[in-house]
């Protein structure tokens, strides 16, 4: 599949490809610029059961996304919606909408801005601190530093193939520098301008038994509007 | 046992209707089910005994009530425009609405159950929306608090208790019909709640239609606007209600409500609420049992304002800090406040009969005002989610600042999976004795709950 992809000329000139690095990286985090999908996470750890729910994603341009949860039977109906760096939780039960953290737990190891995503573009500087090859293949380093209080992460380090521009593996780091966790990008789906990891597995980096897997399924490019993507819409959001 | 057996017969006629719907032929069915069981208790001058220690009976004291709930939240996409929207609750317990204990051995349970939600939504087209029905309605951002909420009597309980995202600490639905409009960048909802007035002969139907409908006394109106601009989420109320039954020629009272929230960074937000109205103490639509009351003290010349500020602070990933304070605008001065207090000092006795109920002792606070008697108040909350994954621990303290007392709130979450839930919440009240929360020294209180998820 990844070799039947062709890269514009562009993209293989290497200067220009790493001047544009935080666009792709911005493009890959995004199946499409208005796609829906279902998400399903999986949280393991040593000294409990596994935990499982399941979401319905709706995600329109850089900086527009919602989560509508399925399952558990708990949270279901719920959602979390970002637009740029603010995020609001919806609870269907009440139906009430109250603004909440990107860096607050939404389960196992993964926290609200890693299911809604925010923009890199506009939170992060970008620069190449690293080249290695692997099976052949060139892999970029490249470090990500927040420029903005609101960026969920201070640091984030992404290991990048260069002949597909798939995001291999990431590093995320708090503001304090500490390592937060360790993020693995598999399953890549091939778009006409990016390609997409549908399957991420995020391992905490204290410790590395507890760890959770995220797996996209059913992407579908659909034209969304605008306007689902604001706190008091959500209740029509099916 | 004979109790509980009843309880499931009673409900097993509901349960079919609610989930044998032929979703094959009416479309996309969304329904939820809570089964909650929830024992309130009050320890009174028995605080020798461990709560925890399994062979002591303090869960059977004669002081406890107990109280099952089955709540069934349904909701029904037929098609693209259409949906139906219920939520039954079933109450069967031994502490009625009122706070009392029934004590009579005989008929010891007793049975309530009304749909707090049950409405239509059509949809004109994805920005135009009519809601028809008894529906619940939240209004601003306050946690402890909302100013802002013009129909805050609806509520019922004060909010303490578990967490506000708790449905049982949902408002009580009702009759509306409510047109939302949905803009780019601006919503607006046209809500009317219309004055019914069904008098039947029979008072027993008369009380219960009242029960199920939770109608108005008066037809009140507003439209609510709402923006979202860099994040900072506003929104505008304003509210038109018909006078009461002797002076309907005088118009009606205005309210304006404004609420606003916004994250600063990701590790801190800000909230604030501010109500004004006039004619009235009171923000929310006036009930029968006040109507004496309004003829007294209402002015309709008269401006009243409360207001709320808050902010949360993120602490780490489950950490959080929550600081609100309330003024509200319309309390008791030290002196009034003082004759009222010492009033309910003299009659503790009789008052030794009351159950707490939800944890408050609603018969000193008949008309919900507990904690809004005086005028600045305080709220502070910490709360840790994810302890070890299963638990969460929450703790809130609220102050009454012109007195010096508070209640202080510690809840313990426990979740073994995905559809069971154990809560437990217990309240200790602190200060001198003639404050608003120091009425209740030497006491202690406390809820436990099953949550089970289908």
């Amino acid at each position: 599949m990844a070799q039947s992809i062709t890269f514009s000329e562009d993209l293989q000139n290497d200067e220009k490809f790493i001047k544009n690095l935080l666009s792709i990286l911005e493009r890959n985090q995004k199946a499409s610029d208005s796609f829906t999908a279902d998400l399903i996470v999986k949280s393991f750890a040593p000294s409990r059961l596994p935990l499982e729910a399941s979401l319905k994603l709706y995600v329109k341009g850089q900086d527009k996304s919602l989560a509508k949860f399925i399952s558990p039977p708990r949270n279901k109906n719920n959602i979390i919606l970002t637009v740029m760096n603010n995020y609001w939780i919806y609870f269907f039960n009440i139906r009430k909408c109250i603004i909440i953290s990107p860096k607050q737990q939404l389960f196992g190891e993964v926290s609200n801005a890693d299911v809604v995503k925010p923009p890199l573009i506009i939170n992060y500087d970008s620069r190449l601190i690293g080249k290695r090859e692997e099976n052949d293949d060139l892999i970029y380093i490249v470090k990500l530093v927040a420029n903005n209080d609101n960026a969920p992460y201070g640091e984030i380090i992404y290991h990048l193939r260069k002949k597909d521009t798939f995001v291999l593996y990431g590093e995320f780091y708090a503001r304090s520098g500490v390592l937060l966790k360790r993020v693995f990008f598999g399953n890549p789906l091939y778009q006409e301008d990016r390609v997409f990891a549908q399957s991420v597995r995020i391992v905490d980096a204290v410790n590395p038994e507890r760890y959770t897997i995220m797996e996209y399924r059913n992407i579908e490019n659909i034209e969304l509007t605008d306007r689902m993507f604001s706190p008091t819409y959500l209740e029509h959001v099916r | 046992m004979h109790v509980i057996v009843r309880y499931f017969l009673c409900n097993l006629f509901l349960l079919f209707v609610v989930f044998m719907s032929p979703e094959s032929l009416l479309g996309e069915t969304n329904s939820s089910l809570t089964i909650s069981l929830l024992k309130y208790f009050q320890l009174n001058d028995i605080n020798k005994k461990s709560l925890l220690n399994p062979n002591n009976d303090i869960l059977v004291l004669r002081k406890s009530g107990s109280v099952f709930e089955f709540n069934a939240n349904y909701l029904l996409n037929i098609g693209e425009a259409f949906k139906f929207t219920a939520k039954f609750v079933d109450e069967y317990s031994n502490v009625n609405s009122s706070g009392f204990l029934n004590e009579r051995k005989s008929d010891w349970y007793f049975n309530n159950w009304y749909f707090n939600e049950l409405f239509f939504s059509v949809a004109f087209s994805d920005r135009i929306f009519l809601d028809v029905g008894k529906e619940v309605l939240n209004f601003g951002c306050g946690f402890g608090w909302n100013p802002s909420n013009f129909l805050e009597k609806y509520g019922g309980y004060y909010r303490t208790g578990f967490a506000f995202d708790d449905p049982d600490n949902n408002p009580y639905g009702v009759s509306l019909a409510k047109l939302k409009y949905y803009g780019d960048k601006i919503s607006a909802s046209f809500v009317w709640l219309p004055r019914i007035n069904i008098d039947k002969k029979s008072k027993a139907i008369n009380d219960y239609f009242d029960y199920l409908s939770n109608p108005n006394n008066t037809n009140l109106c507003f439209l609510q606007n709402s923006i979202v601009i860099n994040g900072l989420n506003v929104t505008f109320l304003l509210g038109l209600e018909e006078k009461l039954y002797k002076r309907p020629e005088q118009g009606f009272y205005q309210k304006f409500g404004l609420s606003g929230s916004k994250m600063v960074g990701n590790k801190f937000s800000l909230h604030a609420e501010v109500g004004l109205r006039n004619g009235s103490g009171k923000m929310c639509p006036v009930k029968k049992e006040d109507i004496y009351e309004l003829e007294e003290e209402e002015s309709s010349e008269k401006y009243y304002s409360s207001s709320l500020i808050g902010a949360r602070y993120f602490l780490s990933n489950d950490f959080e800090l929550l600081l609100e304070y309330y003024f509200t605008g319309k309390g008791y001065g030290k002196k009034e406040a003082q004759i009222i207090y010492q009033g309910l000092e003299n009659s503790r006795e009789f008052y030794r009969e009351f159950a707490y109920f939800r944890l408050f002792p609603v018969a000193v606070n008949t008309y919900y005002e507990f904690a809004n008697f005086r005028r600045n108040y305080l709220l502070s909350s910490l709360l840790r989610n994810n302890i070890n994954q299963v638990m969460d621990f929450r703790i809130y303290n609220h102050l009454c600042l012109d007195d010096g007392s508070g209640f202080v709130t510690c809840e313990l979450i426990y979740r073994p999976n995905d559809r069971l839930s154990f809560e437990m919440l217990l309240g200790f009240p602190w200060g001198k004795s003639n404050t608003e929360f120091g009425m209740f020294y030497n006491r202690y209180c406390g809820i436990f709950k099953v949550l089970l998820y289908l």
